[in-house]
């Protein structure tokens, strides 16, 4: 197991290294110069020449890159091109929101799709399995900005139960979370019952009834345990692409997290944290892919057992 | 207990009771699934077609870039709109019916070219096995499941907001998918042809998999293919909507949603109808890609 | 012109006893909703079975004989019902149970073991967890009591370092192994009657043996009832004491183990004997039921075998036999039984 999780890790490691030069590279060619970029926003505290000495944009990509990973590594991550504030600011103001918010959304996720996937195979083609299925269908089927301007119009702007946007109290989260775990849930829910409906079928199951163990013993020790390989392969994936929804969910609802400020500096041209936070985005989302590689090989008893004899 | 069918023998027809109508449909079940998704997806590209020539046919243009100040956010079904205007007095059934278009031709350009690049470097992967294979497969485990937005967000830095950036972000993920499934494929036949090509010598033992693979693949293409477009679509809409990809004048159902949300009170159905709109045809697609794989191969997972 | 067969004697020594039957099943009907139709697997089965008693039920795959057997179990697929009949177990119809109270019954004092031990036990948890599970799911047991039960089993069953294995996982065993672990989950309660479905048909010869013997010895120790499911008649005559032989979901003869093996008088299982290759040794080839079983749409109102069968009179093809009382403990459904001829 150990030698799995060095070897993972490298794997990972490499990855980041490649995709972080990838979008280092994409911001460098990116079109406009710096000093046009300063002229649109009048900050009066960098220049031109300033921010191209700091970004070293005369010396060769590679230095460049080396020179910027070495700062990052070492925490400086430089200053903000529209209004000079320290990007390491930013983030720390940020990165707690986006995490609270993806958490949030990701548990929530969960404990909808689990539940409700498990009873759905298990009570196949009653009412309550269709029921579930339409809702996996809506949930795939509406995008969730679009669904988030639905939960704002009903519950805020009618009835205004739940604030509009913003983050101040923890009813702020509500929203968002919603949204932004709506299609990891419908997902999920489809591949929870698929996954369970296999593992029903088979011969270990009517094995525990003759044993006769309760049927919520069956369904919820046994049959889960075994329907988590593909479940848990999946987590990995939604967990990704919910990190990159968090682009849009946090700027409708406007939560200061990432990726609200990874939008707003892209569409400011703000290339140096627009950069920055490419980045380390990117590197959560390389992290999670790990995590979710190393869970899998836990969740099947058979590499487990291998790699713990091994 | 294998093969119950086998077992005991019939009843007389008199004695049957009662049976469910689902039980009843069920050999009718999956391909009504395609053809429920069908019907929606042909709905919408007979929209998309006129979405098209409104945009194209020199002259016709007025009739979604028209701006009427007199009648804005004119509610569906009245003065003579059919389903009301925007905030600028655009006709809100022309917009969808161009939004839709673009949509649909970016879900399907898209698709075409990261299918053709997902199964082409599937296929070799799984094939040529070996470093390429590792090479590949490397790239695959880097790309699938990488969030299209955060792509497209570095691609802007790249090229400008636009749909250029969209196609080019949802491509360089969407590949993965199709090369996933391409290569485990190919994995499978290689041993079978292997065995094939010696007897049959003098054949080589890539004719025999593409021999095989090339009527598997059309199945998996035009299931994934449609699972895929509506990625695209919902991809497209999103980033639109966060103005990152389709800029005006370029009509789009995402930014149609975000320039309605500002007039929810005014007429609601300016946002929500391009937001319905998306929903259905990602609604539609999948269904048929649902219907379509039961149909091809029950066993090709999505996911 | 009978061969007499050698009993196997010691093993049907006074193994049976006189009291009540320990399960009685009457005019069972199990039904299956396939995608178009109905089928009947078991068209009114009975047959009792005693305490210390083997009981064979022999027949080609797909007379129903396992349809049978998760009938009395109530672990039938969710497409097949038990529509008619009555299961008498220890003074109560099964089929009249609640779940629950079926529930507590199963594992604790009627036990199952199935075909394929490679596929019935849980891939995911260790050989002790899913023994021990048997003994929370019936007992009191503490955690330690029931390891120690299970260890125990294990051993009796003639697994070596039972104590140890217990942490090991199922794919780490043997199909002959595994077998063992099955019977102990079924036995580890003492249960009063066991029914196996084809426990040894997926394993070699040498491990069927093992295995048969020590369901034998049990049977010998715990006054255990045993409803035995095979296709394989040399089993049967090996271990069980009476027979039924099933046809399309019918039984079709039944009686002691003894009589029907030394004159059977129904022409299928007649046939049944002559295909047996151990029993016949002399004869220059294996002999085989000409035609199949009836196909499921067109199965005849009358005598079910009419059609493969060589004794065939014009009865047979117009009504349906009734299964009468042939001999002392020997039943038969047939219109024109034959002696038996080889």
């Amino acid at each position: 197991m150990t030698r799995t999780v060095a070897y993972r890790s490298l794997y990972a490691l490499v990855i980041l290294l490649i995709a972080s030069f990838a979008v280092f590279y994409g911001m460098r060619l990116a079109p406009g110069d710096v000093a046009d970029v300063l002229a649109s926003h009048p900050t009066g505290q960098l220049t031109a020449e300033r921010v191209r000495e700091d970004l070293g944009l005369n010396k060769p990509i590679l230095v460049q890159y080396a020179t910027y990973m070495g700062k990052l590594l070492r925490g400086d991550l430089g200053l903000s091109l529209i209004n000079g504030q320290p990007i390491l600011t930013i983030l720390e103001s940020s990165a707690g929101y986006t995490l609270k918010l993806a958490a949030v959304a990701a548990l929530l996720s969960l404990i909808m799709s689990i539940p409700l996937g498990l009873l759905g195979a298990w009570k196949r083609n009653s009412s309550f399995d269709q029921g579930t299925m339409l809702i996996a269908v809506l949930g795939m089927g509406i995008p969730n900005f679009f669904l988030a301007i639905l939960l704002i119009q009903v519950f805020a702007v009618w009835l205004k139960w739940l604030p509009v946007a913003g983050y101040e109290t923890p009813q702020h989260i509500i929203m968002p979370a919603i949204a932004l775990a709506a299609e990891a849930m419908a997902i999920n829910l489809r591949v929870v019952r698929s996954s369970v409906l296999e593992q029903l079928g088979l011969d270990y199951v009517r094995t525990l009834h003759a044993k006769g163990v309760s049927d919520q013993r069956i369904l919820w020790l046994h049959v889960l345990r075994n329907a988590l390989p593909p479940i848990v392969a999946l987590a990995g994936v939604l967990m990704r692409t919910l990190l990159g929804y968090t682009l849009i969910v946090e700027t409708i609802f406007r939560w200061p997290g990432l990726g609200y400020q990874l939008v707003n500096a892209v569409l400011k041209r703000d290339y140096t944290v627009a950069q920055t936070l490419a980045i380390l985005l990117t590197a959560a989302v390389i992290l999670f892919n790990l995590l979710a590689d190393l869970g899998q090989q836990w969740a099947d008893p058979r590499t487990r057992r291998q790699a713990g004899a091994g | 207990m294998t093969a119950i069918e086998a077992i005991g023998y019939e009843l007389p027809a008199e004695r049957t009771p009662g049976r469910t109508w689902s039980d009843r449909l069920a050999p009718l079940w999956a391909n009504k699934l395609a053809v429920v998704g069908g019907v929606i997806t042909l709905f919408f590209l007979i929209v998309a077609a006129a979405g098209l020539a409104v945009m194209v046919v020199p002259g016709w243009s007025d009739l979604y870039v028209d701006q009427r100040l007199r009648q804005t956010l004119v509610w569906p079904l009245q003065d003579g709109f059919v389903l009301g205007t925007d905030n600028h007095g655009r006709s809100l059934a022309w917009r969808i019916a161009a939004g839709t278009a673009v949509s649909l031709f970016i879900g399907v350009v898209v698709t075409l070219l990261s299918m053709t690049l997902g199964m082409i470097l599937g296929a070799v992967a799984g094939y040529a096995g070996g470093a390429v294979d590792r090479l590949i497969s490397g790239m695959i485990d880097l790309v699938w499941g990488f969030p299209v937005i955060l792509v497209a967000v570095i691609f802007v830095g790249l090229v400008d907001p636009g749909l250029t950036a969209v196609i080019l972000a949802v491509s360089v993920v969407n590949w993965a998918g199709f090369a996933r499934i391409v290569r485990a494929q190919v994995l499978s036949l290689k041993e079978r042809a292997f065995v094939e090509a010696a007897r049959a010598l003098g054949v080589p033992g890539w004719k025999i998999v593409l021999r095989h693979l090339v009527p598997n693949m059309l199945g998996t293409a035009l299931v994934m293919g449609s699972y895929y477009i509506a990625v695209t679509v919902i991809a497209e809409a999103g980033l639109s909507f966060i103005g990152l990809g389709a800029q005006p004048p370029t009509p789009s159902l995402g930014q149609m949603i975000a320039d309605g949300r500002n007039f929810l009170y005014g007429n609601p159905w300016a946002a929500l109808l391009p937001g319905i709109t998306i929903a259905l045809i990602v609604l539609g697609l999948n269904t048929l890609g649902d219907g379509l794989r039961d149909i091809f191969d029950p066993r090709l997972r999505r996911w | 012109m009978a061969r007499s067969f050698p009993a196997p004697v010691s093993l049907h020594q006074g193994a049976a006893d006189a009291g009540p039957p320990l399960l009685e099943v009457r005019h069972l009907v199990t039904e299956i909703q396939s995608r178009q139709r109905r089928l009947r697997a078991v068209d009114g089965v009975s047959f009792q079975v005693r305490r210390g008693e083997i009981l064979g039920l022999v027949g080609e795959s797909g007379c129903g004989k396992s349809m049978t057997a998760l009938s009395l179990m109530r672990l039938l697929p969710p497409a097949a019902t038990i529509a008619q009949g009555e299961v008498w177990f220890d003074g109560q119809d099964l089929l009249r149970l609640s779940p629950k109270a079926m529930r507590r019954i199963r594992g604790h004092r009627m036990s199952m073991v199935f075909q394929e031990p490679m596929t019935a036990l849980d891939p995911a948890f260790t050989i002790g967890s899913q023994i021990t599970e048997v003994i929370h799911a019936h007992g009191t047991d503490s955690a330690a009591a029931a390891r120690a039960r299970a260890a125990a089993m294990l051993d009796r069953l003639g697994i070596p370092n039972a104590a140890r294995r217990l942490d090991s996982y199922p794919h780490q065993f043997s199909g002959g192994m595994r077998q063992r672990v099955m019977l102990a989950l079924a036995l580890v309660m003492n249960p009063q009657l066991l029914i196996a479905d084809e426990p040894t048909t997926a394993l070699d010869v040498t491990i069927q043996a093992q295995i048969l013997d020590l369901v034998a010895d049990l049977r010998r120790e715990l006054g255990l009832g045993v409803v035995l499911i095979t296709h394989n008649l040399g089993v049967i005559h090996e271990i069980a004491d009476r027979v039924a032989v099933m046809y399309a979901g019918e039984i079709v003869e039944i009686g002691s183990v003894a009589r029907i093996f030394s004159d059977p008088k129904h022409p299928y299982t007649q046939g049944l004997l002559r295909s047996m290759p151990y029993l016949y040794e002399r004869r220059p080839s294996l002999h085989v039921i000409a035609g199949r079983v009836p196909d499921l749409g067109i199965m005849p109102r009358a005598c079910r075998f009419a059609a493969r069968c060589a004794n065939r009179i014009d009865q047979c093809t117009e009504t349906h036999p009734e299964l009468r009382e042939a001999d002392r403990d020997h039943e038969l459904r047939c219109y024109n039984p034959t002696p038996f001829a080889r």
